[in-house]
C-alpha cells in the first residue's frame, strides 16, 4: 500500500512538472486549483475546472476563447462544456455582449464566439494579416 | 500648423458634422482653423454655405475642385500657378461673428459637387513610359493638395481639417499624404468598424507606396516621407442609455479598443433633431445654446482632441 501511494507522489510531482509557467504562476495566484478526485481505478489530478455548474468560472472560459484563431476550435470546445444555457447567458453577460431571452443555445454560441474569436478574423481578413504576423 | 485628415470608409458616420463642430469649437477657442471640403458631396461645405449662395459666388472659382483642376480659359487651361490656394478660402458669414469676438478665425474651401470627375482626370495623369517617370507622375498627382496647403504660412492656421470622402481615391489619397494626423470617425456598429479595418489597411499601403517612391532616383526627397498618426477613433452617433452606450453599441466599442485601434473616451451622441437641422442655419451645433448636455460633450470631445495633439507632439 505504500508503495502505491508513493507511486502517486511521484506521478503527482510529475504531474507539477509538466505543468505550464503560465499555469504554475494561476495556480500561486489561486486563479487555479487542483482538485483531487478518486475515481473507481485510479486517483486523478485535474487541475482543470470542471464542467459542473458549481465550478463554471466564466472569466476562464472566456480567456481560452480569446486565445483561438478558429471559430470551428471556440464551438467545438464550448460544445465539451456541455454548458447550460444559463451559463452560456453568464459569458455574454460578462463580455458585456447583448442578447434576447428567446435566443437559443446555437444563438448563444454563435454570439460568444464572435464576441471572442470572429471580430479578430474579420480583421484579419479585410487587413490581410493573420494572427502569426 | 496641424493638418489632420478625418476619414471612414463608411458613409453616414457623422464625419462632417464631428468635422464642423471640432473646427467651430476650437475657433471658439482663439485657434485659426481651417477646413477644406474634399468629399463631393459637399455636406461640410453646405453646412455652412447656403446652396445658392455657394453655386452663384464660390462654384464658378472658388471651391477646391479648381485647385484640383484649374478651369479652362480661353479654350486653354490655366497654369496651376494662376490658382492661389488661399484664394480659394472663405469665412462662412453666419459662424463669422461669434467667432471673431471669441479670437479666433474659422475659414472654409468650399467643395464641389463636380469632384467626383477630378478623381478620374487625376488618374489619367498616372503612369509613364519608364520607372522613373511612373515614381515622378505618382508623387505629383498625390501631392496636389499639399502643394497648396505649404502655400500657406505656418502660422496662417493651428489647424486645417480636410472632411475627406468615403473612399480612397486619389483625391482622399491627397487628404493623406497632407495630413499630419487621422482622425477615424465611426458608428459603434458592424459596418462602420468594418470601415475602419478597410482604412488601416489602404492607409498603411499608400503610406508604404509613397515612401518607396520618395528618395528613388532623386524624385523627392528623403525629408518629404510622409508618416501620418492615426490619433483616434471617435464613437459617434452614439446611442445612450443611462450613462452609458447601448448595449448592441458596446461590443464594437470594446472590440475595436481590443484590436489596437486608440478610442477617444468622449462620444458624440446620436440626436437627429439637433444635428440634422444645424445646417440649415448654418451654425454648428457646438456653437448654439439650447442643449447644454449636447454641447457640453462636444467640449469634452474637443478637449480630448486637443490633448492628443499635445501629446503626439511631446
Amino acid at each position: 500500500m505504500k508503495n502505491k501511494y508513493f507511486r502517486e507522489i511521484v506521478s503527482f510531482i510529475n504531474f507539477l512538472d509538466s505543468l505550464k509557467d503560465e499555469d504554475k504562476i494561476k495556480i500561486e495566484k489561486g486563479e487555479l486549483v487542483i482538485e483531487h478526485v478518486l475515481t473507481q481505478k485510479i486517483l486523478v489530478n485535474n487541475i482543470y475546472k470542471s464542467n459542473k455548474i458549481e465550478n463554471f468560472n466564466e472569466i476562464e472560459i472566456i480567456k481560452k476563447l480569446e486565445s483561438m484563431d478558429s471559430k470551428q476550435d471556440g464551438e467545438k470546445y464550448l460544445e465539451s462544456l456541455d454548458l447550460k444555457k444559463i451559463q452560456l447567458e453568464k459569458i455574454l453577460k460578462e463580455l458585456d455582449s447583448p442578447f434576447e431571452k428567446k435566443d437559443n443555445m446555437a444563438k448563444l454560441i454563435s454570439k460568444i464566439i464572435e464576441a471572442t474569436i470572429g471580430f479578430r478574423l474579420r480583421s484579419q481578413a479585410i487587413q490581410g494579416t493573420t494572427s502569426s504576423d | 500648423m496641424k493638418i489632420i485628415s478625418v476619414i471612414n470608409y463608411k458613409g453616414g458616420v457623422g464625419k462632417t458634422t464631428l468635422t464642423a463642430n471640432l473646427a467651430a469649437e476650437l475657433a471658439c477657442r482663439g485657434k485659426k482653423v481651417l477646413m477644406i471640403d474634399l468629399d463631393p458631396q459637399a455636406s461640410l461645405t453646405f453646412s455652412f454655405i447656403k446652396p445658392e449662395e455657394w453655386k452663384d459666388a464660390i462654384a464658378p472659382e472658388r471651391t477646391i475642385k479648381n485647385w484640383f483642376q484649374p478651369t479652362r480659359s480661353r479654350g486653354k487651361k490655366k497654369d496651376m500657378e494662376e490658382v492661389k490656394f488661399e484664394n480659394l478660402i472663405i469665412e462662412p458669414s453666419a459662424t463669422s461673428d461669434i467667432i471673431k469676438s471669441k479670437g479666433g478665425n474659422l475659414g472654409l474651401i468650399s467643395s464641389h459637387l463636380d469632384l467626383i470627375n477630378v478623381d478620374l482626370e487625376l488618374a489619367t495623369q498616372l503612369g509613364g513610359a519608364n520607372m522613373t517617370q511612373v515614381k515622378e507622375s505618382f508623387l505629383k498627382v498625390h501631392t496636389r493638395l499639399k502643394e497648396g496647403i505649404n502655400q500657406l504660412e505656418k502660422e496662417d492656421y493651428d489647424y486645417i481639417f480636410i472632411d475627406c470622402p468615403p473612399n480612397f481615391n486619389i483625391v482622399t489619397k491627397n487628404a493623406i499624404v497632407a495630413s499630419d494626423f487621422i482622425l477615424i470617425p465611426a458608428k459603434p456598429d458592424y459596418l462602420s468598424t468594418m470601415g475602419i479595418d478597410y482604412l488601416k489597411k489602404s492607409l498603411d499601403k499608400l503610406v508604404r507606396e509613397y515612401n518607396e517612391y520618395c528618395g528613388a532616383d532623386g524624385v523627392i526627397d528623403d525629408d518629404d516621407r510622409i508618416d501620418p498618426k492615426i490619433l483616434g477613433v471617435i464613437f459617434t452617433m452614439v446611442q445612450f442609455y443611462g450613462e452609458q452606450p447601448i448595449a448592441a453599441s458596446r461590443p464594437f466599442i470594446k472590440q475595436t479598443k481590443r484590436l489596437g485601434m486608440d478610442v477617444f473616451d468622449d462620444y458624440v451622441r446620436e440626436n437627429k433633431s439637433i444635428f440634422s437641422n444645424a445646417p440649415v442655419y448654418g451654425i454648428p451645433v457646438v456653437l448654439g445654446t439650447d442643449k447644454p448636455h449636447i454641447v457640453e460633450e462636444l467640449e469634452n470631445v474637443t478637449s480630448e482632441f486637443e490633448k492628443r495633439i499635445e501629446e503626439h507632439e511631446e
